[in-house]
């Protein structure tokens, strides 16, 4: 017990630590040791830091004739080349050229920033440790001979990809832009899409080695306060040393550490994050990667795709239907199967019962085996689509075809309708526009088929039993995960299995968004004009 | 101790124990398909003391997509075992087949008429006592082996069994002669106030039987599963045959009648019979009457149909030409239920099911009669009425033999 407090107080310095906006490296003193008037104790420290890295770029600036000296220190391939050439030094040489009057190193600073500099975001920093940090975040630094202090110019740059079609969540109708793993580049697509002035975005580094930004985008009164506030903490208590994608920051901030569900969504899309962000859902873009975190998530808005809003209402009702059904059958398709093949054989009608048994003549398997060979294959084939080279493609399908297909019926190894359940199950996977909530179905698929296998239909309905209890039980940020289901909110139920029209979404979801909730006003259904010379007469006021 | 350590085991154990439970007790009682022979028709005789039971098993290799070398041609195998009792008999059947029977998808029960005479209480109560049968598989019956019912291919269907289910259920949707009678209307009938049933009879046409798939391979079998007479039952023993022909008419006083095609008149004076009817939605309603010391029973049937077939010089676009006919379906109608009344009469067992209405208007005299309801069965009358509608006449209406006749 004793052990566990001692524990405790420990991270809670470590957490301590972390907090602050610049993150300090625990392993160096004199970080908060302050510039230096000496201009080459500066330099030799930030050298001796950095332990004299090649790309580390320094140039001398002025000299003694004009009064000051400096320095330029940028790290080569963090910084934009055309920023630091056009906008850092061309300006610096126009001004040594001007040979202004500079009385002091201050005033030359000054004169620095105010008129020769042309980034529009400069700092003055005082302590090594923040030079250091400005430095390796991309910024420029100018550290001048006699001053105490330093100047960031931000030039951060280096290579991005451009805007791309999303690869993992496409649509047919819709904006065609997903993020990037430049965090600037969306916060960019996110701004644009939102032009409010309630869109908050609050910023932080995680990460002791990598010092990741992380930024939080919501809606100021759209968005639960509790929910940003609980968000931040949880961000705030990571401690780790690096943060490669979205991935790391979701298993830290999730609420239930085991469970195969997802609580929080990810998403490629800018216009999905932001439809979130506009109903009070709290967005979280790590420096990086592509996929942006949604937090709070209910279970059922992982069957909602953001094409379900661009297309005509009615087709996209029937789509979630599909996609509902797609999961289930995903989830108990082939355990169904084994569970009536081998329990309940009186449940089919006779003239399938007979074709299923004239199938299954001369497989060796029984079923349960039979199931679970196919169903590992065809894990296998995915996962080796997934990590194979591009070029191999066509091999691999043709080998598919032969193991998943008929080679493998004609073989007596399997039984038609086997492959048939298993491709049928393995289609329905992805008609789940989340690919994490998929995934999920994947590993329930295979508990309920030991389950069906053994138990029979019984079992599948103790684990369908089990399944919906533990979903029952799950939260996201404090919602509910199965609402508006359970608890049961009837003035959400407009968006769930149904997707109303526009217009008749007046409110936002109940579950997420503070009281802030009306979208947009009364009465607009689409009326027809009336035909002219056709108009009713105004009926007759009643006399009263 | 501590109360984490505790927790952590306890949690094992029940992993453990759920993970041990599940492959220590599971797929106790699976049975891949492949371990089942599927019991298509089940036929039931009585010899020597004995029930000889028999089943027609699939054999599903032989429907079997992918051609198994080796496997048998036909789609079916008899088995035939004899016990005491009929369950015995069932489980006998692990003496000689690799496969046990099973029963839910058996379609049809085939009873010998010698079977039927013994009694069939037992068969119904083995029907009803059993988890694994069904009370919903169509009950027929033999005069004569019934066996040589299962060993009987079909060219139609595949699977006999399945077949002679199609056939009886089809001809109780449109000719309605004959019921499609399920185990559990059996006992219920059964068990009703008349105690009494029938069954449909089901023959195999000229020896030999159609038992080799090499005969299957001719347009004209030598033999052939057909659908003969009405069986009649009393207290579960049979005690006689209604003809074809009646069967109609009783079908009316009990209202069965789906559909039904029967031959009339169109006048009274025409010498021949040369007009189709097609009835549809009708319906009959029996209304029990006090007549002295016996009962009268009115019985009204309803109905409405199509006329499908006239050789008579008639225009059917005149009005009182319909009604001509209607008369003449009526008086049909009427006739076919006072001759069917005449055949159940000489059974002595009241099929059509009189004695529950007259319980249920008169029980104060249902005491007094119920006793000998055999005899005072024999005194009932009947008075028939119909009213028949015909709503379509098809695509002439004038009929072909007046238009030749105007014409020459």
């Amino acid at each position: 017990m004793r052990q566990f407090w001692v524990r405790k107080k420990k991270s809670n310095k470590a957490r301590n630590g972390s907090n602050k906006q610049s993150v300090t490296s625990a392993s160096s003193a004199g970080m908060n040791q302050p510039i230096s008037a000496h201009l080459p104790t500066n330099v030799e420290w930030l050298y001796n830091e950095l332990g004299a890295s090649s790309d580390i770029v320094t140039r001398k600036i002025f000299d003694a004739a004009f009064g000051m000296e400096g320095v330029l220190i940028y790290i080569d391939h963090l910084v934009d080349q055309q920023t630091v050439n056009q906008m850092i030094v061309q300006p610096i040489i126009g001004m040594a050229a001007q040979n202004p009057d500079v009385r002091s190193p201050l005033d030359g600073m000054e004169l620095l920033k105010n008129k020769a500099l042309s980034v529009g975001r400069i700092e003055e920093v005082r302590t090594l440790g923040e030079a250091l940090d400005q430095l390796l975040g991309g910024h420029t630094l100018i550290l001048l001979q006699g001053c105490q202090a330093a100047i960031s110019a931000d030039s951060a740059g280096g290579e991005k990809r451009p805007v791309e079609e999303p690869s993992s969540q496409t649509v047919t109708r819709g904006p065609k832009d997903g993020f990037t793993e430049n965090i600037h580049t969306n916060l960019s697509l996110i701004r644009r899409r939102i032009k409010s002035p309630q869109l908050r975005i609050n910023s932080r580094q995680i990460g002791t080695q990598t010092k990741t930004q992380v930024s939080v985008v919501y809606m100021k009164g759209i968005a639960k306060d509790g929910v940003v506030k609980e968000v931040m903490a949880r961000l705030d208590r990571i401690d780790t040393d690096s943060i490669m994608d979205s991935g790391y920051i979701e298993e830290y901030i999730q609420d239930a550490a085991f469970t195969p569900f997802p609580t929080i969504q990810s998403s490629e899309r800018p216009d999905a994050v932001s439809a979130g962000v506009l109903e009070g859902q709290v967005a979280i873009i790590v420096d990086g990667s592509p996929f942006v975190l949604v937090a709070p998530v209910t279970f059922t808005r992982f069957f909602q795709s953001s094409e379900d809003y661009y297309q005509h209402y009615d087709i996209s009702t029937f789509l979630r239907f599909i996609r509902f059904g797609g999961f289930l059958v995903s989830i108990l398709l082939p355990s169904l199967y084994i569970a009536i093949s081998t329990f309940h054989q009186e449940m089919l009608p006779t003239p399938l019962v007979i074709s299923l048994a004239s199938q299954r003549e001369g497989v060796p398997f029984p079923a349960l085996i039979e199931a679970f060979m196919m169903e590992i294959t065809f894990e296998v084939l995915r996962e080796a689509g997934v990590r194979m080279p591009r070029a191999i493609g066509p091999a691999i399908s043709i080998v598919g075809a032969l193991v998943l297909g008929q080679a493998a019926v004609q073989a007596g190894i399997v039984s038609a309708a086997m492959v048939i359940v298993v491709s049928f199950t393995a289609i329905s996977n992805f008609v789940i526009p989340y690919n994490n909530m998929g995934n999920a179905s994947r590993i329930i698929r295979f508990v309920m088929m030991l389950l069906g296998g053994t138990l029979g239909l019984f079992g599948i309905m103790a684990g369908v039993m089990v399944m919906l209890i533990h979903l029952a039980s799950l939260r996201s940020f404090g919602v509910a995960y199965l609402a508006p289901l359970s608890p049961f909110m009837r003035s959400s139920w407009k968006d769930v299995f149904l997707r109303m029209p526009r217009w008749a979404m007046k409110n936002r979801p109940i579950m997420m968004s503070s009281n802030n909730r009306t979208r947009g006003g009364e009465g607009q259904k689409p009326k027809a004009p009336a035909i002219p010379g056709h108009e009713q007469d105004p009926s007759p006021e009643p006399k009263s | 101790m501590s109360v984490r350590a505790r927790l952590l085991f306890v949690s094992r154990l029940v992993s453990f124990l759920g993970v041990a439970s599940l492959l220590l007790t599971g797929c106790w009682d699976s049975r891949e398909l492949n371990q089942l022979g599927f019991t298509a028709a089940t036929a039931i005789d009585y010899k020597e003391g004995r029930w000889d039971f028999s089943y027609q098993i699939v054999v599903p290799s032989a429907i079997s997509p992918i051609s198994v070398s080796g496997a048998s041609k036909l789609p079916v195998t008899v088995y035939s075992t004899q016990g005491k009792t009929i369950r015995e008999a069932t489980w006998r059947t692990a003496l000689e087949s690799s496969r046990n029977p099973y029963f839910p998808h058996n379609r049809v029960i085939i009873v010998s008429s010698a079977a039927a005479r013994q009694g069939l209480s037992t068969l119904i109560d083995v029907y009803l006592r059993s988890t694994e049968s069904r009370e919903t598989v169509s009950v027929l019956i033999t005069d004569g082996d019934a066996r040589q019912v299962l060993n009987q291919l079909m060219q139609l269907q595949i699977i006999p069994g399945d077949g002679i289910e199609e056939m009886i259920s089809e001809e109780a949707k449109a000719l309605s002669s004959l019921p499609n009678v399920k185990m559990y209307d059996l006992a219920l009938e059964l068990l009703g106030t008349a105690k009494s049933a029938v069954l449909p009879e089901i023959v195999v046409t000229g020896p030999p039987g159609v038992t080799n798939p090499d005969e299957l391979s001719r347009t004209n079998l030598s033999s052939q599963i057909k659908l003969g007479r009405l069986a009649v039952l009393h207290q579960d023993k049979l005690v006689g045959w209604v003809a074809q022909q009646d069967a109609l008419g009783v079908s009316f006083i009990r209202n069965k009648v789906h559909s039904a095609v029967f031959p009339f008149k169109c006048e009274e004076r025409s010498r021949d019979i040369d007009s189709a009817f097609r009835i549809t939605h009708t319906k009959t309603r029996l209304t029990p009457h006090k007549k002295g010391e016996h009962f009268i029973i009115e019985i009204e049937v309803k109905g409405k149909g199509e006329l499908m077939e006239t050789n008579c010089p008639v225009d059917l676009n005149e009005p009182n030409t319909i009604r001509m006919m209607e008369e003449q379906l009526e008086k049909e109608i009427v006739d076919k239920i006072q001759n069917s009344w005449v055949a159940v009469k000489k059974l002595k067992t009241d099929v059509v099911g009189f004695a529950d209405l007259i319980h249920r208007k008169y029980p104060k005299e249902w005491k007094r009669i119920g006793p000998e309801w055999q005899t005072e069965f024999l005194q009932t009358e009947i008075r028939p009425k119909a009213e028949i509608t015909i709503k379509r006449v098809g695509l002439i209406g004038k009929s072909f033999k007046l238009q030749s006749e105007k014409d020459g």
